[in-house]
């Protein structure tokens, strides 16, 4: 085993797991919906392994307080940089980099702005321009009190974080299979984009957390348009629906017009919020026995 | 002045604030989040929409799959079978394998990654809506930005990393909203050296002020940042944002800041 034996086999799962882990992403476009919560939940519940693929405002390690077995550096953006005692200075890079990511006169480089694509590097006639891998991030191989945790810290500004949601899933699922866990938790991003794209993929199943509002409801429907695109099947809950009922009920309506399941609401509960707020973990209340109601749902059809 | 609304973390409230500071005082509203635009919630007015196109390689019949595109793409948007293939999907739009291909045989062609939408109502707001599917906002933003003019307030999308740059880089001053939590705390600090590494001027607002968590107020004051603005947390402002309703008896709240500001 390539992580710290000892401590990592304490909490292995003596069920052998007869297939591969069932892999499912937490989301929900719209940010600040309870995913985190939800996910930490399950956890507590599962003793599963679970991913913080939210990398570049992670916030599940809060919660569960892990301790951390293996950190690695992350490398996966290049940057350019003109070598200036070999640039004849005739502003080809200027001319062809799409993201202003050259300063003019003298020739240097905006790492603000530099995507890493190479073009100037490639086009300069006096091979002036280097490309120069940069620490982007760190991965961590972690143990919390109900099992594994893989999770990540973006650097700030930058990049590539489909790449290192990616490298945080790879890990997980590797841990999972070695330990025989039958499940993997992904407590995604938010939004559409290339984060999310990245916690969705090959996932069994994803669970939208939504809220009852009219924001809620436009993002989730652009969440469960993301997950037809890509073929994921999908589970609905709101949460907080008591913040405004009629607007909850329009969601479940919405959901059953689609043929999507909904697991059902959540209650605003002032406990889960003292609860978070205090990092008292696992949660008791009745807002967290509703959540682990949904959750049942999603596994008896899945697990 | 060009005002940037941020946070790191999701749901804190870039979106009530936005919203309300631009209508409140009769500024330019601009949607950045165009994965998840909400502000046309709240806005409504006559409605035009454009379509917003990024390049990607299209190959013809004259590649002999020698590879080149392959190689100097760095984002794994080419595979190359007997021939070059592009996964549009993946695709930055730097240019770099038409220029580079030693055939000519690769051509840069449309390829839709969003749409721009103007709405005429008692402000104008302008928001972005990237298509579902495609991974990169920053080509959309960037685009929907072209727009602005010199006073806007710009709603950002969450996180930290390039579309939230992308969204505040150009701005005068960012507004994060915080919201008294564990978790906005961790977010917000991650935010505020973001701004910090862009020499932006910046100030925090919190957001549902009175949830039992003071760390926010202890951060900023230990680090000497200035909080420009509390609103309280209440179920009236919540239910007003479900129903996209602004909140109008914050109206001299939002005068107020928006003051203070300029």
């Amino acid at each position: 085993m390539e992580l710290c034996g000892d401590l990592m086999s304490s909490i292995s799962n003596p069920e052998p797991a007869n297939s591969e882990p069932k892999q499912i992403a937490i989301i929900s476009g719209k940010g600040g919906t309870g995913k985190t919560t939800f996910s930490a939940l399950i956890h507590s519940i599962e003793g599963c392994v679970i991913a913080d693929c939210d990398v570049d405002a992670p916030n599940l390690h809060i919660l569960l307080n892990p301790e951390i077995l293996e950190v690695e550096e992350y490398y996966a953006s290049k940057k350019a940089r003109i070598l200036q005692d070999k640039c004849s200075s005739c502003g080809l890079c200027y001319g062809v980099c799409r993201f202003n990511a050259i300063f003019d006169k003298p020739y240097t480089v905006n790492d603000k702005r530099c995507e890493g694509c190479g073009f100037c590097y490639n086009a300069c006639s006096e091979k002036a321009i280097v490309m120069e891998t940069v620490k982007t991030g760190e991965i961590y191989k972690s143990k919390t009190r109900y099992g594994h945790f893989v999770h990540a810290l973006l650097k700030a500004g930058e990049e590539n974080t489909g790449r290192l949601v990616t490298e945080v899933r790879q890990r997980a699922k590797k841990i999972a299979e070695d330990m025989n866990f039958e499940l993997v938790i992904v407590d995604a991003p938010p939004g559409v984009g290339c984060p999310v794209i990245a916690s969705l993929t090959d996932v069994d199943a994803a669970i939208v957390i939504s809220e009852p509002t009219l924001s809620g409801l436009n993002d989730l429907k652009r969440v469960l348009d993301l997950c037809d695109h890509f073929g994921v099947k999908a589970f609905v809950t709101v949460n907080k629906y008591d913040l405004n009922e009629s607007m909850a009920l329009e969601i479940r309506d919405y959901c059953e017009g689609r043929e999507v399941e909904f697991l059902g609401s959540i209650p605003f509960d002032k406990d889960l919020i003292e609860q978070v707020s205090n990092l008292k973990y696992p949660f008791d209340c009745i807002a967290a026995e509703k959540m682990s109601e949904c959750w049942k749902t999603v596994r008896k059809r899945l697990l | 002045m060009r005002i940037a609304v941020a946070s790191g973390k999701g749901g804190t409230g870039k979106t009530t604030v936005s919203v309300n500071l631009a209508s409140f005082n009769s500024v330019d509203l601009f949607d950045l989040d165009v994965e998840e635009p909400n502000d046309h919630i709240f806005i409504k007015g006559y409605m035009k929409e454009n379509l917003v196109f990024r390049k990607v390689p299209e190959v013809s019949d004259g590649c002999n799959g020698c590879g080149v595109c392959r190689e100097v793409c760095q984002f794994s948007a080419i595979y190359v079978i007997d021939r070059a293939y592009p996964i549009p999907e993946l695709c930055h739009s730097c240019g770099a394998c038409s220029y580079l291909c030693p055939e000519k045989a690769i051509k840069e062609v449309d390829y839709q990654t969003g749409k721009v939408v103007t709405v005429e109502g008692d402000i104008k707001l302008t928001y972005g809506e990237l298509t579902i599917g495609e991974a990169s906002p920053v080509c959309l933003i960037k685009y929907v930005k072209q727009l602005m003019g010199k006073n806007a307030i710009i709603d950002s999308p969450p996180g930290t990393t390039c579309p939230m740059v992308e969204s505040v880089i150009d701005s005068d001053y960012v507004i994060l909203v915080a919201e008294p939590t564990p978790f906005s705390l961790h977010d917000l600090k991650i935010a505020v050296s973001v701004v910090s590494d862009l020499n932006l001027d910046f100030g925090v607002l919190i957001n549902k002020y009175g949830l039992p968590f003071d760390g926010v107020e202890k951060y900023c004051k230990s680090e000497g940042i200035e909080i420009i603005g509390k609103i309280p947390f209440s179920a009236e402002i919540a239910k007003k944002y479900s129903k996209g309703k602004l909140i109008d008896d914050m109206r001299d709240f939002f005068i107020e800041l928006y003051g203070t500001l300029w």
